[in-house]
């Protein structure tokens, strides 16, 4: 029997279908069975970031209206074989689903597969209440920004109210050097009004926009930072303790020395 | 040799000390203060700052005075001078203290502690009371014809809005309203006050994000005269 987690934020474009995309990608790298299930309906993306879309031929809606069976619909990564994607529709809407189907649906993965990530769309609405109605788990990814932060917090609040307890917190996108200026949310900020445990915290990374266009995780990439930090919160997903990884990219000799004198 | 200054002002943890030249006219002391007050206005923007004179043995009445320099150069009301009587004092020349809110940010003011009036006593008479363990979200909103207790956090975008008295047993960040049927007796209290708004009875004031981010005390709102005030707990 394997765990359903739907990975959600609330905000847009706080890095919900990544994180899924390289969460998936990381856990397959562990040998683990990995679906992924877009419930983005009409704005379906994981696909993309995958590198995956060209070979769709059946979708969700097709598996719950009865047009084929759900190993037809599901497209196996060839990078990874044990990473699957179970696209979204991208013609239909949100209301094309229930979340009583959705609840069916993640039942039936479950049986076939380790780990269930779902990719939930931004908002609350529908799209929201149709992601989360089959899973046991739920992640919040959010950004250091005020705005982004109190969406997560709006979320977790709604999770609560599903009876979704307990989720667990990403802090992406975050840089270090703003933060050591005080310019940007530090984890603690954010963890203080969220008051949720944190699963992990992904840097702001370039390899990030270049793996997400070419359509590869960079959890593969050993010289990527974040992918770096997502590989640890597949391992921290899958039961190890691994302490939160060091930040400060200028933790040389020099700058260490420079560090004695500049303290305040 | 530079000429020592007659008044100088020097900012301490607890407050502020004055120290005077023991042998200057008082007269000249007076223009000094009232100038070296008016160049370091923002010394006195604290609500309950406290004020030592020392270097100087000075009567009742020099106290006032110098007091109300104090107040007048820096648009900070006086409202009390605690006089300490010399004899209590005769190892040091620290013996006086002034307490003082400025009244500040549009309709809302800081008061300290000491002339706050007890909000309690107005309110002794039974409300029913809404417990919550839990804390509130972003969303969430609290509604009741009563008071309500929240043994935990109120984050922003939340709203609490209540018939009698508002207690928030952590930090209240979101909005709260009390007396929202119309009792301006009702108070709102929280261990950290920085509410985006605070309503009590008909009354809405504002709080000023800057003041929003430095003050997370313990305090209570409540109605006097129109206004919220805040005071510490």
């Amino acid at each position: 029997m394997g765990e359903v987690y739907v990975i959600t934020s609330g905000k847009g474009g706080v890095g919900k279908t990544t994180t899924t995309a390289n969460l998936g990608a990381g856990l397959a790298m562990m040998e683990k069975n990995v679906v992924l299930v877009d419930a983005d309906i009409g704005l379906r993306n994981l696909d993309v970031v995958m590198g995956l879309e060209n070979r769709i031929v059946f979708d969700m809606i097709d598996v719950i209206e009865g047009n084929c069976r759900l190993k037809q619909a599901l497209i196996k990564d060839k990078r990874y074989p044990s990473l699957h994607l179970l696209p979204a529709a991208q013609t239909k809407d949100k209301d094309a689903v229930t979340p009583e189907q959705m609840k069916k649906l993640c039942d039936e993965l479950r049986e076939e597969f380790d780990y269930v990530l779902i990719d939930c769309p931004a908002g609350i609405e529908q799209g929201f209440k149709n992601a989360i109605a089959g899973a046991d788990k739920a992640i919040v990814v959010t950004t250091p920004e005020i705005s982004a932060v109190r969406d997560a917090d709006r979320i977790i609040g709604l999770l609560e109210a599903a009876e979704l307890r307990n989720p667990i917190l990403i802090l992406n996108r975050i840089r270090i050097n703003m933060v050591k200026r005080g310019d940007m949310m530090a984890l603690e900020d954010v963890t203080e009004v969220l008051a949720i445990d944190v699963l992990g915290v992904v840097p702001d990374d370039e390899s990030i926009v270049i793996s997400t266009n070419k359509g590869e995780p960079c959890v593969a990439d050993k010289n990527s930072f974040a992918g770096q930090a997502f590989r640890d919160i597949c391992r921290r997903i899958n039961g190890e303790i691994v302490p939160l990884m060091d930040l400060d990219p200028d933790k040389g000799l020099m700058s260490k020395i420079k560090n004695i004198f500049v303290r305040k | 040799m530079a000429v020592k200054p007659i008044v100088t002002m020097k900012g301490r943890k607890d407050g502020i000390s004055i120290i005077l030249d023991a042998n200057a006219d008082f007269e000249d002391i007076k223009a000094s203060l009232r100038k070296k007050v008016s160049q370091g206005k923002n010394f006195f923007d604290d609500a309950g700052v406290k004020v030592t004179f020392k270097g100087r043995n000075l009567d009742e009445y020099g106290e006032k005075v110098l007091a109300d320099i104090i107040a007048e150069a820096s648009d900070a009301p006086v409202q009390a001078v605690q006089t300490g009587q010399a004899s209590q004092s005769v190892q040091s020349n620290e013996k006086t203290e002034i307490a003082y809110a400025p009244q500040s940010f549009a309709g809302l003011s800081l008061a300290s502690a000491i002339f706050a009036p007890p909000p309690v006593s107005q309110n002794r008479r039974e409300i029913p009371t809404a417990f919550y363990r839990t804390g509130l979200r972003s969303g969430q909103r609290i509604k009741y014809e009563g008071s309500v207790v929240i043994i935990g956090d109120a984050n922003p975008g939340s709203e609490i809005i209540a018939d009698g008295n508002v207690v928030v047993l952590g930090a209240l960040k979101g909005m709260a309203h009390a007396g929202a049927s119309g009792d301006s007796t009702c108070f709102v209290a929280a261990l950290a006050l920085s509410p985006t708004q605070l309503r009590i009875a008909g009354i809405i004031s504002f709080v000023p994000s800057g003041a929003r981010k430095a003050k997370a005390a313990p305090a209570y709102a409540y109605v006097k005269d129109g206004q919220v005030f805040i005071g510490p707990l």
